[in-house]
Formats: structure tokens, sequence, C-alpha cells
């Protein structure tokens, strides 16, 4: 009895465990303070018991043999994913379904003078472990699943582009056939346009939600009249929505709507929830564009509701995320990345807005609620859209530095074609050279080139008097702050950032010093 | 050191029963079923043991080691590829134990595995022999095969014998080697052996 | 008298087994693997065969399969160390009219013959 009181006070002091003594008849002789917190039992009410009458759930389980063993010699770990716990104790961990603190314990006979004379038991509470490791294990089948939805997004990715090209192909082929300005040779160059049109629009979004998840997208924020954006908007899609049979209704405000944002992003959004209206209502039926302002909550509202085929609780509930179309169970007939709506939530979600998605059910249409904060009105700019301007001829001498062969001669003939005189060269030297001798007045330049890269080409220019005044643009793929500032110090006058839209292209061009003015700003592209 | 052939006959037979009661209680703790192959026993000086456990594991071991002690004593050792101990313990959890680098948990299956499995067999031992060993709380190390028998070839005196002892089990359709190396003295050993060779007399005597 | 065929891979298994037998009066062959107690069994046709479980190449439980199909009339008791629960089932399964746990002593073994061979006392 001493003795177990020396040896469980020598045991306290060398860490927190439950420690219990017991004798040859495994009647407890010590029982330790941790213990008497942890289960409740005072020491005075177990000494002196049985500890298999004190807890008979050992007999239950099986649990005496470890003892039964320990009296013959054999010591044990008993590890708690085999046995969850040794002695029924409280749990210690808050918010866990588990009802037992988790242990493993050590049981070994305690020997004097080399006889057995009872045994030790010690218990390490491990439940903050366990529970740990379960989210862990919790956690690790999230990512697990999110990583089989992103592959299941890659699969139809593909799929989605491979799509386009067979028509393409087909047209090109047909086209080297027929004379280009027979009548079936307008209609095919309208079916690549399209095909074209819409491979970009998937490659657009993907871009887009790749930004918006990386944080890399830039609002060019101004105050707009949010109802006459979606009346524009909606009026776009009216002549698509109606052909299908689906009827259009738009419940406009009396007054503007003006918030703080991006008008284009803020047509997107819209766009996109139209779209994805268009797509899931069948012929006959309606979609509804209200809007409507709350004073109290300072915000308006655009309801955007169909008649469509609704949504179940669990599709509501992955509605909005990025690869949720991927799954099987919602319908792959009607095309596309199904990325508009997580697109539409990620851009309302940075103009401080939300959209919600409601439905009653299958087959009983679906409700999407874009809110937007209203800004304290004030005067509404509207922003007319620039009109491409023509070129002044006989300045314009343009020198595209690209190493994409592809890329250069599709420019130097579009860029011909509305009559700039274009020249082309595929390294940085090569360009350099060339520049002496043509003396451009506009310098299209790519960054990543074999051999001196786009800034020494550009610092090269700004050094020789010859080109020292050229208007000088970089084309990258990187938009982040950081390029833009490298470019700005190596002489670049204006960054545009890859795919550059021929449109914008032609509105840079167009609003460059020295030509027909116009201080648009271009949407990708970046001053500096 | 020469056994006799009785000697290396009763040490087989002996293990071979040993193994089996392991294997019951591995198959008791897990609720599943074991299949064990028949075990290679071999006895080496522990300065050349390095060969014979390589036959057997290799590269990162995951060890559990106890030591016993009574008129026999020593130090028993159960060596599992550290691979193959992963593996064990996805087996034996269904994966629900994190394995990763092999954590805590999965550190704690595989000792309580080592610990059945050599109390199962040592307490055959015992009771067989009519000697009584105890053991102390089994320990689990990680290390590469070399630095471990590194460590018990410096650490041990030469004169000390290892019984080596082979096994192969089969467990839910995987196949898991380990493999069992009881270090004694030679005193301990010399007492192993009468104690082995008395067992094989009376058993011969047909009683 | 009963002839009684000893199957075990431990030399030591079988000189004990085969002392108590003989003790008792049996007359005993045995073998030390699957292929050779196949090949006993049709050679010295025994009444009673005592079969490990754990040997190597062929296990107990396959030679009783092949000894039934060549005789389906075997009698054949397992004389094992595997106490698991499955062995015994697996031995049952397999039509086995006997099972005894190693280390075998006498009287435990006798019995069992007894019980199964009741036409011939020792």
């Amino acid at each position: 009895m001493e003795s177990s009181n020396l040896l469980i006070a020598t045991l306290d002091r060398l860490g927190a465990w439950g420690v219990v003594t017991t004798d040859s008849n495994l009647v407890v002789t010590g029982w330790n303070r941790w213990l008497e917190q942890r289960s409740g039992k005072a020491a005075r009410d177990v000494v002196g018991r049985r500890i298999v009458e004190i807890y008979p759930d050992l007999l239950v389980r099986a649990m005496d043999r470890y003892y039964r063993q320990a009296l013959e010699g054999q010591a044990c770990l008993l590890s708690q994913r085999f046995h969850k716990y040794l002695l029924p104790m409280p749990p210690t961990v808050a918010h866990t379904h588990l009802m037992n603190m988790q242990q493993t314990a050590r049981l070994m006979p305690l020997l004097e003078d080399e006889v057995i004379c009872g045994t030790l038991t010690l218990i390490e509470d491990v439940t903050e472990r366990i529970v740990t490791e379960e989210e862990l294990r919790k956690q690790a089948d999230r990512l697990e699943e999110a990583n089989r939805h992103k592959d299941d997004f890659l699969a139809m990715l593909a799929h989605e582009l491979r799509n386009p090209l067979g028509p393409i192909r087909n047209g090109l082929q047909v086209l080297d056939f027929i004379p280009g300005d027979s009548p079936d040779a307008i209609q095919t160059r309208q079916m690549m346009e399209r095909q074209v049109t819409h491979m970009s629009r998937l490659v657009d979004d993907l871009l887009d939600v790749s930004r918006i998840a990386r944080g890399k997208v830039r609002l060019r924020q101004t105050l707009c009249d949010l109802n006459s954006i979606v009346h524009d908007v909606v009026e776009d899609y009216r002549p698509l929505i109606e052909k299908n049979g689906i009827r259009l209704v738009l419940l406009s405000l009396a007054e503007d709507a003006a918030v703080c944002g991006d008008s284009i992003r803020l047509a997107q959004i819209v766009g996109n929830l139209l779209n994805n209206a268009n797509k899931f209502t069948n012929p006959g039926g309606e979609i509804r564009v209200a809007c409507e302002t709350n004073r109290e909550t300072k915000s308006v509202l655009i309801r955007i509701s169909d008649t469509g085929i609704g949504m179940s609780r669990e599709t509501l509930l992955q509605i909005f995320d990025t690869f949720s179309q991927a799954d099987e169970s919602l319908d792959r007939s009607k095309g596309g990345l199904g990325l508009g709506l997580s697109l539409a939530k990620g851009l309302a979600n940075l103009h401080g807005g939300a959209i919600q998605a409601s439905s009653d059910g299958v087959g009983r249409g679906s409700s999407f609620t874009l809110s937007v904060p209203l800004t304290e009105s004030g005067v509404v700019e509207t922003t007319p859209a620039a009109e491409p301007a023509i070129p002044n001829q006989e300045m314009k001498r343009i020198l595209v530095i690209e190493d994409n062969r592809d890329m250069a001669q599709s420019m130097k003939m579009l860029l011909s074609h509305i009559g700039y005189q274009v020249e082309w060269a595929d390294s940085g030297n090569a360009g350099l050279d060339l520049a002496r001798r043509f003396s451009p007045s506009i310098v299209l330049c790519d960054i990543g080139l074999p051999g001196r890269n786009g800034f020494e080409v550009a610092r090269a220019l700004r050094a020789d008097p010859i080109t020292e005044h050229a208007y000088l643009i970089a084309q990258s793929g990187y938009g982040q702050d950081e390029d833009v500032r490298k470019a700005h110090d190596a002489g670049f006058d204006l960054h545009l950032t890859k795919p550059v839209d021929f449109i914008e292209l032609k509105r840079v061009l167009s609003a460059v010093p020295g030509s027909h003015k116009s201080e648009s700003e271009i949407d990708s592209s970046t001053r500096v | 050191m020469i056994l006799s052939e009785l000697q290396s006959d009763a040490i087989a037979e002996l293990i071979n029963i040993a193994f089996s009661r392991s294997a019951a209680s591995l198959s008791e703790l897990t609720g599943s079923r074991v299949d064990l192959e028949v075990p290679e026993v071999s006895v080496h000086p522990i300065a050349e043991i390095s060969t014979e456990l390589s036959r057997f594991v290799k590269g990162e071991v995951a060890t559990v080691h106890q030591v016993f002690s009574g008129p026999v004593a020593g130090d028993a050792f159960l060596l599992l590829n550290f691979d193959g101990a992963v593996h064990l313990v996805d087996l034996l959890t269904d994966g629900d134990v994190p394995t990763q680098g092999l954590g805590a948990s999965a550190r704690e299956v595989v000792t309580e595995i080592g610990n059945i499995v050599m109390n199962a067999c040592l307490g055959v031992f015992g009771n067989l022999l009519q000697v009584r060993f105890s053991f102390s709380v089994p320990h689990l190390s990680l290390d590469d095969l070399g630095a471990m028998v590194n460590s018990l070839v410096v650490e041990k005196n030469p004169m000390q014998h290892a019984l080596i002892v082979g096994a192969r089990f089969r467990l839910r359709q995987s196949e898991v080697t380990g493999c069992l190396v009881l270090v004694l003295g030679i005193a301990s050993f010399e007492l192993f052996l009468q104690e082995v060779e008395a067992w094989a007399e009376r058993s011969l005597k047909g009683d | 008298m009963s002839k009684i065929l000893v199957v075990d891979d431990s030399g030591l298994a079988r000189r004990a087994t085969r002392m108590i037998l003989e003790n008792a009066g049996h007359e005993v062959t045995d073998a030390q693997d699957g292929l050779a107690a196949i090949e006993r069994y049709f050679l010295d046709k025994p009444e009673l065969v005592l079969l490990d479980v754990t040997m190597r190449d062929m296990d107990g439980l396959e030679v009783l399969k092949r000894l039934r199909d060549l005789d389906p009339a075997v009698r054949v008791v397992f004389v094992t160390a595997d106490v698991q629960s499955s062995t015994r089932e697996m031995a049952d399964a397999g039509g086995a009219c006997g099972f005894i746990v190693k280390p075998v002593s006498a009287q435990p073994l006798l019995s069992a013959i007894a019980a199964i061979l009741p036409e011939v006392g020792p």
C-alpha cells in the first residue's frame, strides 16, 4: 500500500496520466488524482475493491484477460485503435460524437523480490489526437472528392473544347474547294465564326473563373445604373431566348439604380444568369426578370426566375461550385462548362453583392436573385462604346515582334487589312534590326521572346535615336501589377494581357497619341 | 553453436506451436483469419545475424522491442518492413488510421501487434518449457535495418546468440512478412536448449 | 489395433505421436508432407489419418480435399497448433472427423481415436 503510494507519486511527477495499482487479486491499491478528476470516482471509494467490480465493463468487453496476463508476467500495450478505451470515462474534448475518453493503456506486472505481487496500469488520454485524426481524414476525403470533381471537369473541358474543332476543320477544307464569294463559302465562314466565338467564350469563362479563384480580377469601378445595364442585357438576349419559344418578361425600375461597379462585369453576371435560365427552360416556358430596390438593406435586387426544370435540394447546394456541372446527374446535353453561375457568384461577391438560388424542386422552376449594394445617388455616367477609329494611314507603321508564327501572321494580315503597314520579326534581335530599317511608329512586342526578351528589346529601342519615340506596346500572358511595373520600367507605353482581342487591339491602336484621339479605357489593357 | 537434430527439431516444433498461437491471438484481436506459413527457424551468433535478417526484411524496418526476464532472460524483437507495417495497419484498421509516415495511432497499432505476437509466442515457451518469463512493456522504433542490427551487435555481448524466426502470414488476402529475433546470453541460451530438450524427451516418452 | 497414418512436417511431432499410438497398440506409418501422405494412404490403406494443418507446399486442408476426392470414406483427424475457430470450421467443412490441439498428449488423442474407431478397441 505504501509502496504503491510512492510509485503513484513518482509517476504523477513524470506525466499527466491515469495510474492504477492493484494487488495480486486485482483489488485496487492505488488511484491517482488524474483518475479521480477524470472518472469522478474518489480514491477512497475505489481502493479496496476489485477493479472488475468497479468497472464490470472490463468483463463485458473481455478486457480482464489483460489483467490476468499481467499477473502471469506479461506486460502489454492496449492501443486506442483496437480497444477504444480501458476504463469508461467521459470524453475530454467538447463537440465530439465520442461517448468515452479515448485511451491508450499500458499494463504490467508489479514485482516484489522477483514475485508478482500485483499490477500497474498507466492510462493516457488520446481523445484529442483521435479527434484531430478524424478531422484530417475527413479533410483528406473532401480533398479527394474535390480532386475527383476537377478530374471529371477536365475530361469534360477537353470534350467541350474539342467539339468546335471538328466543324472548323471541315469548314477549312470546304473553303479550299469552293469559290470564296459563293453563298456556301459565306455560310461556312459564318459557321466557323460561330464555333470560334463559342470556343472563345468557353476559354474566357475558364480564364475568368481561374482569375477570380486566384483573386486576380480587377474591377474597373465607376458609378453606373444597374437598371439600364439589365435592360440592355435583356434586350441583347431577347432574340436568342424568344427563338427558343420562351417568353421573356422584364420588369424594370422607373428610376436609376446607382451602384458602384464594373459595368461590363455586371452585364456579364446578368447575362450568365439569363443564359442559365434559357438553358434550363423548355419551349413554352417563361423567364421573368424583375428589378427592385430595397431601401432597408440599401441594395438593388435583380430576380431572374424561370418556369424551367428546377433543382433538387442537393443540386441547389452545389449549384455555384465551380465544377458542379461535371456531376453526371446534371444535364450534360445542354453543353457548356457549367461555369456561368460560379462566375456570376464570384463577380457578384467582388462587387460586395451576392447571388441566391432557390427552387421549389425538380420541375418547378428556379429563381436566382442578384443583390448589389446601392450607392448614394450621384450622377450616373454613361460610357458609350468607343467607335473603332480609322487609323491615320500615312503615319502608322507597325512592327510586330512575336515568336509565335501563326499569331504574328494573323495579326499582320488583319492589321494590313485595316490599313496599317506591318512588318514582323520573330526574335528580339531580328526585331531590333528591322526597327532601325523600318522605323515603325508603333511596336507590338511579345515579352517571352527567344534570345533577348521583350524588356531588353524595349530598352534597346528607347536607346536608339531612330526608334526612341515609337509607341511601345508590351504583350504578355501575365497581367499582374509586378509585370505591368516591369514593362513600364523597361520603357513600354502600354501593357496588354494576352490573349488580346483584335477589336480591343484596334481600339488601342486608334488611341495611340498622334492618331485619332480616343481616350476610352480598354478592359484588358493597362496604361503604364 | 551447433544444435543437435533433436534440438533443432524440437525448436522448430516449439516455434510452430508458438506462432500458431500468435496467429490465433492476432486473429482474435483483428477479427480476421490469419494464415501462417511454416516458420523458418535458425540460430546464429549475434555478430552474424545481418544476412539472415535481410532474407526477411530490408531497408526501413519497424521494430517492436520487449525485454523479458526470468531464468531465461533476453530481448525479443519483432521486425516488420516499414511498408509492411503501414500496410498491416491499413489492413487491420480499414484505413481508418492515418498511416502517412506512421503517425502516433498507427505506431500504437504496430506496437500492440508486436506485443500480441511476442506475448503469445513467449507465453507458449513458458508453458511448454515450464519456465516463467516476464515481459516489459513493448517499445516501437523505426530505423534502417543496418542501423538496427548495428545497435544490437554493438550493445550486446558477442557471446550472445540470436534465435531468428522468419514468418510469413496472410491476412485479408495480403501477405505480411515479419521476423522474430530472440537475443539470449550464453547462460540463458544453454538453459533454453536444456529446457527444449527436456520438453522433447517428455513428448517422446509418449505421455 | 488399427492402422494409423501420421502426417506432420515435424520429426519430433511424428515421433512423439508414434510413441503414444504404438504404446496403445496401434500400427503406425508416417509421412512428412502432403504428397507423401497421399502416396502412403494408398499403399498402406490406414483406417485413420492424423493430419497436421501448417505444412510446406500443401497444407492439411488441401491434403484432406485430395484424399476425399480419391477416397470419400477417408477418416481424418486434424492435429494442429492453430486454434483459430475458423480453422476448426474449415476442418469440419472439409469433412474431418476430429480436431486435436497441439502439443498432443496421450489421453485426449487416444480417446478421440477410440470415439472414431469404436469397432476396434486397442
